[in-house]
Formats: C-alpha cells, sequence, structure tokens
C-alpha cells in the first residue's frame, strides 16, 4: 500500500504526502496541549512518523511474500509486536539524542513512554490488519478471475470438442461409410446413422462444467467407439476396465472423450496391423485415476496437430483443481499412455 | 482395359469405390489395399494405369507413399480433409474427391483420367517429388536401400545439397531423398534450422563451434565432428537465428 501509495503514476503521492503532514501537524498540537514547545512536540512526532513509515514499508514486504493464515495468529502478532518495539526504542533514542538540551521536553517524554509504546504498537497492528483484509481482498478477486476464465476456456473447449466431432475426420468419414452400407448392408447403415445420430446429440447437450458418474461417461465412450469400430472393426479393438467400485466415482465431461480419439488416431495412423487401446478406471487414494494407453511408434514422426487435445485437457484441469500434475503421459517401448486423476472430494459445485 | 488399385484404410471406403467402379466396364481392379507399405508394393508389381488413393493412412500418408515411387500412376485422391486438395492438386493428381462422394462426382473423375490421364503420363507429368508445398507433417519419408525409413525433423543433424537429390545426416548416418533444398528451407523450422550455405541446412544445436578460417569465412564444428562452411551471405543469417 506504502509502495503503491509511493508511485509517481498518479495523484496518490501528493494525498499520502498531505495525510502524512496533517498528521505530525495534528499530533505534535495534541502534544502541545499537554507539555508547551510546538517545535519540540513537532521533532518528537517527526521523528517517530519517519520510523513509522519505515516500519509499515518493512512490514508490507514481509506480508508480500508470508501471508498468515487465519489459525497461526501469533505469527501474525509477533511482526507488529517486533517492529513496534523497534520503532519504540529508535524513536526514543533519537528524540533524546536531539533534544538532549530541553529537559523539561526530556522529563515529560518519559512521562509518557508506556502509552507512546501502547500507541506505535496499536498503529502498526492495525496497519498489519489492513495489509492482510486487502490481501485477502486480492486473492478472492484473483480466484474470481480464474473463475472466469475457466468458463471462458470451457466454453472453446466445447467449441472445439464440436468442431472436432463434426468436421472432416469424424463426421465425414463416418458419412462416407453409411453411404457405402446403403446399398449392400441397408440395416447396418441404418444402425450407423443412428448410432452417430445418438452420439451427436450425446455431444451436443453436454454442460463443460456438469460433473457425471463414471458410468455414465463409459456410455458415452462406448458410443464413440461403436462407430469407430465400424469404420477400423477389423483393427481396432478397446479394452474398458472399471468395477462396480469406480462406476459410482465421478469426473467432469468432455474429459476423457478427447484423450480417447487421440489414442485412436495416434493407433490407427501411427503403426499398421492391429490397435489395442485400453482405457482403465481405477481408485487411487482420493483419485479417480484413469490411464489410456495406446500402441506407437516412438521412432516415426509426430503428424502435426497433435497434442492440442491433450494440452486442452491439461488447460481444463488446471483451471478445475489449480494444478498442474493431474496429466501425466508416460512414453514407454511401444505404448504410449496417457494418466489422468480426477480428486474426488473436491467440491466440484464451487466452481460455478 | 484400365487396370486400377484402390488404396484407403477403411474397408468400407474402399468398398464404396469398388461399388461406383462396378458400373464402368472399361475398368478392372487389381488390388485393393489398407496402407500405403502394401500400397507400394502393389503398384510396383502390378503397375496400374490408375489408382484411387486415401491420404491419412497407417505409418505413412498417400502423398508420402507417392513419393517414393520412381513412376507413379495417375492419381484419384479420396479424402474427408479438404487441406490435403491443394496439395493434392500439387501434385499434378488427376482430381480429388472429397468424402463422402457422389456417384456422379465419382464418374466425372472417371472421365477427367479418360479424357487426359493417358496424356499426362506420356508427359511424364506424374512427378511427385517435384511437390514443393510445404509438407504439413513433420517428418521425411524415404527409401533407403530396400527399406522405408521414417526421419524426423528433429532428428537431422544437416543436409548437404547433391545434385537433384538432398543428403541428409542423421545420427543413424546418412540418407538421400530426391527433394530440393529450397524445400528443405522451407519446411524446416526456421528457428531450429539455417541455410548457412547454398549447399548446407544445418541444426542450430548441433554446433558446437564457429572457426575463422580465413577473412570472412568461417567453418562450423558439428558434435559429429563435421565441419561446415558458412558463405558470406549465410553468416548473417546464423548469427541472427544465434542471437548474437
Amino acid at each position: 500500500m506504502i509502495s503503491s501509495a509511493l508511485s509517481f503514476k498518479d495523484k496518490t503521492w501528493y494525498k499520502a504526502i498531505l495525510i502524512i503532514f496533517l498528521w505530525v501537524i495534528g499530533v505534535a498540537y495534541l502534544i502541545h496541549q499537554y507539555e508547551p514547545g510546538f517545535v519540540n512536540a513537532l521533532i518528537d512526532v517527526g521523528v517517530h512518523t519517519l520510523f513509522l513509515l519505515i516500519a509499515f514499508f518493512f512490514l508490507e514486504n514481509i506480508f508480500r511474500f508470508y501471508t498468515p493464515q487465519e489459525k497461526h495468529f501469533l505469527i501474525f502478532l509477533a511482526f507488529p509486536l517486533l517492529l513496534s518495539t523497534l520503532v519504540f526504542f529508535l524513536g526514543k533514542f533519537t528524540v533524546e539524542l536531539v533534544l538532549n538540551q530541553n529537559k523539561e521536553y526530556l522529563s515529560f517524554f518519559k512521562e509518557i513512554n508506556l502509552l507512546y509504546a501502547f500507541v506505535i504498537f496499536l498503529i502498526i497492528l492495525g496497519y498489519a490488519l489492513l495489509l492482510l483484509f486487502h490481501s485477502k481482498l486480492d486473492s478472492q478477486i484473483k480466484a474470481m478471475e480464474r473463475a472466469d476464465q475457466m468458463e471462458r476456456l470451457a466454453r472453446e473447449a466445447e467449441l472445439y470438442q464440436l468442431r472436432q466431432q463434426l468436421q472432416p475426420h469424424f463426421l465425414f468419414n463416418s458419412l462416407n461409410s453409411i453411404s457405402s452400407l446403403v446399398k449392400r448392408k441397408p440395416v447396418e447403415a441404418r444402425e450407423m446413422v443412428l448410432q452417430l445420430s445418438d452420439f451427436l446429440r450425446k455431444t451436443i447437450r453436454k454442460e463443460n462444467n456438469k460433473w457425471i458418474k463414471v458410468a455414465e461417461e463409459l456410455e458415452y465412450l462406448r458410443l464413440f467407439i461403436g462407430i469407430e469400430k465400424l469404420r477400423f472393426g477389423h483393427r481396432l479393438s478397446v479394452d474398458f476396465i472399471s468395477d462396480a467400485a469406480t462406476d459410482k466415482l465421478v469426473l467432469p465431461q468432455l474429459m476423457v472423450q478427447p484423450l480417447l480419439e487421440n489414442a485412436v488416431k495416434h493407433g490407427l495412423y501411427g503403426v499398421l496391423g492391429d490397435v489395442l487401446i485400453s482405457v482403465g478406471f481405477e481408485v487411487e487414494d482420493q483419485y479417480l485415476k484413469i490411464s489410456i494407453s495406446n500402441p506407437y511408434d516412438p521412432e516415426a514422426g509426430q503428424a502435426t496437430g497433435e497434442g492440442f487435445g491433450l494440452k486442452a485437457v491439461k488447460r481444463r484441469l488446471f483451471l478445475l483443481f489449480g494444478r498442474h500434475d493431474l496429466l501425466q503421459v508416460k512414453e514407454g517401448k511401444n505404448l504410449f499412455v496417457v494418466e489422468l486423476k480426477i480428486p474426488q472430494n473436491y467440491d466440484q459445485y464451487s466452481s460455478h | 482395359m484400365i487396370n486400377i488399385v484402390v488404396i484407403d484404410d477403411e474397408p468400407l471406403a474402399a468398398e464404396l469405390i469398388l461399388e461406383y467402379l462396378s458400373d464402368y466396364e472399361q475398368t478392372c481392379v487389381l488390388a485393393v489395399c489398407h496402407d500405403g507399405f502394401d500400397g507400394l508394393k502393389t503398384i510396383k508389381e502390378l503397375q496400374p494405369d490408375l489408382i484411387f488413393l486415401d491420404i491419412q493412412m497407417p505409418k505413412i500418408t498417400g502423398l508420402e507413399m507417392l513419393e517414393l515411387l520412381e513412376n507413379p500412376p495417375a492419381v484419384i485422391f479420396t479424402t474427408a480433409y479438404d487441406e490435403y486438395a491443394v496439395k493434392a492438386f500439387d501434385a499434378q493428381a488427376i482430381d480429388y474427391l472429397l468424402k463422402p462422394f457422389s456417384k456422379e462426382r465419382f464418374g466425372k473423375a472417371i472421365e477427367k483420367f479418360l479424357v487426359m490421364g493417358d496424356n499426362l503420363k506420356e508427359l511424364g507429368k506424374y512427378n511427385f517429388t517435384k511437390m514443393e508445398a510445404p509438407g504439413v507433417s513433420e517428418r521425411i519419408v524415404l527409401k533407403d536401400k530396400n527399406e522405408i525409413k521414417i526421419i524426423p525433423f528433429s532428428t537431422i543433424q544437416y543436409l548437404e545439397a547433391n545434385d537433384d537429390y538432398v543428403n541428409i545426416y542423421t545420427s543413424e548416418g546418412k540418407f538421400l531423398k530426391n527433394k530440393t533444398m529450397k524445400y528443405f528451407e522451407q519446411v524446416l523450422d526456421d528457428k531450429a534450422f539455417v541455410r548457412v550455405h547454398r549447399s548446407y541446412i544445418v541444426k542450430v544445436t548441433e554446433i558446437t563451434k564457429i572457426e575463422g578460417y580465413e577473412k570472412d569465412s568461417f567453418l562450423l564444428i558439428l558434435k559429429s565432428g563435421e565441419k561446415i562452411p558458412v558463405s558470406k551471405s549465410g553468416y548473417p543469417k546464423l548469427k541472427s537465428v544465434l542471437g548474437i
């Protein structure tokens, strides 16, 4: 606060000077009422104010790097106590040095020493409380900004998701498959139309901020894989591994599907022959752990445009949980594994 | 008779082409392949007049497969990605069909082949190695002896001009690719690779030392111990990339 007040950018600089000036005059006048000698009082107050300002500066810098939690109340008290002791003794020493000719004032000064110490402590404590309040407010604003950004990114992810599924790669190829089936295998063609509609409807209806049960997510993933299998059934097989315990756990929507789509794409285009993808759901401490693995060839160069899905999911995880460690990628010899951890004790409704 | 090979990794997509072709009596489908490697072998063996080629396929793309053919046949691309379309035309394809395509649209492509196909082949127009359009993939696919080798850009140490070819040096050794230096200058990341000489493109992180060896001329010492000359025009480029 002091530092921001002392910035030359705006008028606060003049305001701060004015307030300090009025303060010094005011207090000096007050002391003058008890012990005549305005100049002496002025010097006394001036010296103490200077030390107080220095103490403010220190306090602010301490709190910038370390904001005490409410439960550490004693630590919070310790800083002002220490600083006020310092200010008191430095002030006392300086005043006695400067006014050493003025016996009358010094004896008055000695009388009210205790009161001085108390007032200094109160002022510094007040300032510390002000700083604490300010930093709380600051972090609240930051949390709000994060939530805001999260909402925007979720919307973007949703759009990206839609674009992904409604664009060439998936939709046009699926339509081409239907076109191929229509004449020769009309029953299968109709089946695929229905599956595709089901999947698209579910995708469009998804809300990014909603959490769903693993069982529900599995249903959606199976729908997606069903369509891919009509196109690549001769090569593609997908294992879903889950149990009754994991079925009840929850996860944010549209988190696993982009990863699975990535795995399918890189499996099918990265290697020749059969592609086995496995999607495992596990309970691990307070987390739902989801691992998705696909075969790949580490030697071959990567096709471009990839990794975006991975990046988007990583970003969303950070915005949801404020953590960077929830998505891990493990590149094995021939297996590419993505591990996703969803905290289960997280209050899923707090973010919106 | 027009001899045809269909290359598509999705069986249903290939079957559709077969279905459409069944109405053209003058065509004969020799084979259906489901990836570029199989396609390459089949084309060499059967020498078809025309191929239907998907682009996104396992391991190597249809375009990469074409680059490996010495005398490629006429090509009609079939793909759902229209971002490839411009490239396909650069590759002097007869036509490209965007999936899903109608029978009429398919018929037009066949007609186009009948009108211009044979002429083009005799004129030697099907030279897919001359494609200069920047690639979408970050790698080079080439033939080394009888093997197909995929070299990610990230593993390249330096490139050296060699007539109509380029020598590619990686930690595994030297490979030959029938592309131009200009092509590589375009497709390689210009923050990671510098053309320090008319005949050399060097990966910046491979450089260990720059030595002056005559007035105004310099030599690069690479990690592998190789020495690469730097030309007068190459030196400022190198300096700006290195930030010195």
